[in-house]
């Protein structure tokens, strides 16, 4: 019962995150505040989705294999958006006000 | 070419094949040891040209640590970050942070956890140097004193050899 | 209605809010950001649907679409990053 509970705790949390951080998507004009907090939000709420799952799963191989995923992602996600921000800004995507600075 | 990393990492690679299998039984274990062997073969071989199991060694109570901290670390910085998108404004900058690791991988693990935990993201690495982007609030700088998660980090991952 | 359909309608909501997102950016780095989102969010759609309906070779595909929409968004980006060469 406290496992359910738990885990009923833990997917809360995680659309609770998410819901704010498309909130930031929508809200921030800038792209690396952008980057900086609303994507990264997004992947805290997809590891307290995946723990909420194991919890709720219990232990079986199906619970082990979530496990596995949420270590793949632990493990690519930064890459993805380090590959991004490289990108942007080597190709000198700037803030708008660095535009202003100038 | 036998060695106590290689036999290490080929229990490891038969553990996450029963894994995809979902069945432990002789065959699934047999056939999960068969293409370990192999792939570490030409991995060593082909793809690499060293000694994968020497390369990257970690001990498995250093990686435990780091992911334990680490997921400790994404939740507390997450629930930081609520404030900064109700608030709706704020400036970025782009400091370099000088990193008293020596190792390569160690390097990379550390930047992995700074990409990871919400409001810093590590743009560029040169040998020990990382450029990262942060707030404009925020408190790191180059003087490694200043910056107690980052040097938990090298604590933990101190142990590494390059 | 179960708890977790109605966890996997709001993911379907936020889903089609990142799509719209997505369509909006200015830049191509701000659609390949958004379209990161959105690979998470079918990530766990995915997950969540195989814990539902307790069909275990679900998660299988989870775990190929989180290998491949990496590997999409950082060729995106790398091809980018020289201008096409």
């Amino acid at each position: 019962m406290i496992f359910l509970w738990l885990g009923r705790f833990f997917i809360i949390f995680s659309m609770i995150f998410m819901l704010i951080g498309i909130i930031g998507l929508f809200r921030f004009k800038d792209f690396y505040l952008r980057i900086l907090i609303s994507a990264k939000i997004e992947t805290v709420g997809l590891l307290a989705m995946l723990i909420g799952l194991i919890i709720l799963s219990g232990v079986s191989f199906a619970s082990l294999k979530i496990l596995l995923i949420g270590l793949v992602l632990m493990f690519t996600n930064p890459l993805a958006s380090h590959a991004i921000a490289r990108s942007a800004r080597v190709n000198g995507y700037l803030s708008p006000w660095e535009k202003i600075d100038d | 070419m036998i060695n106590r990393g290689a036999i290490k990492n080929i229990c490891l690679f038969t553990l996450i094949w029963i894994l995809l299998n979902e069945k432990l039984n002789g065959f699934v274990v047999l056939s999960g040891i068969f293409f370990s062997v192999i792939s570490l073969y030409f991995t060593d071989k082909v793809l690499l040209g060293k000694s994968y199991s020497q390369l990257f060694h970690i001990p498995f109570t250093t990686i435990l640590a780091y992911l334990i901290y680490l997921i400790f670390q994404i939740f507390k910085s997450g629930l930081t970050a609520i404030p900064k998108v109700i608030k709706g404004d704020c400036r970025v900058k782009i400091v370099d942070y000088h990193t008293p690791l020596n190792s390569q991988l160690a390097i990379s693990l550390l930047a992995n956890a700074i990409t990871l935990t919400p409001g810093t993201i590590t743009i560029e690495k040169k040998g020990n140097i990382l450029s990262i982007l942060c707030f404009d609030d925020e408190e790191i700088t180059d003087d490694p004193e200043l910056t107690t998660t980052f040097s938990k980090y090298e604590q933990i991952l101190g142990s590494l050899k390059s | 209605m179960n708890f977790l359909e109605l966890v996997l309608c709001g993911i379907a909501i936020y889903t089609v809010f990142s799509i719209i997102r997505v369509l909006l950016g200015p830049s191509i780095w701000d659609r390949l950001l958004c379209l990161n989102v959105v690979s998470a969010k079918i990530i766990m759609a995915i997950v969540l649907l195989s814990v539902i309906s307790n069909q275990d070779y679900l998660l299988d595909i989870a775990l190929i679409y989180a290998f491949l929409g990496f590997l999409g968004t950082v060729l995106i980006a790398r091809f980018i990053e020289k201008r096409g060469d």
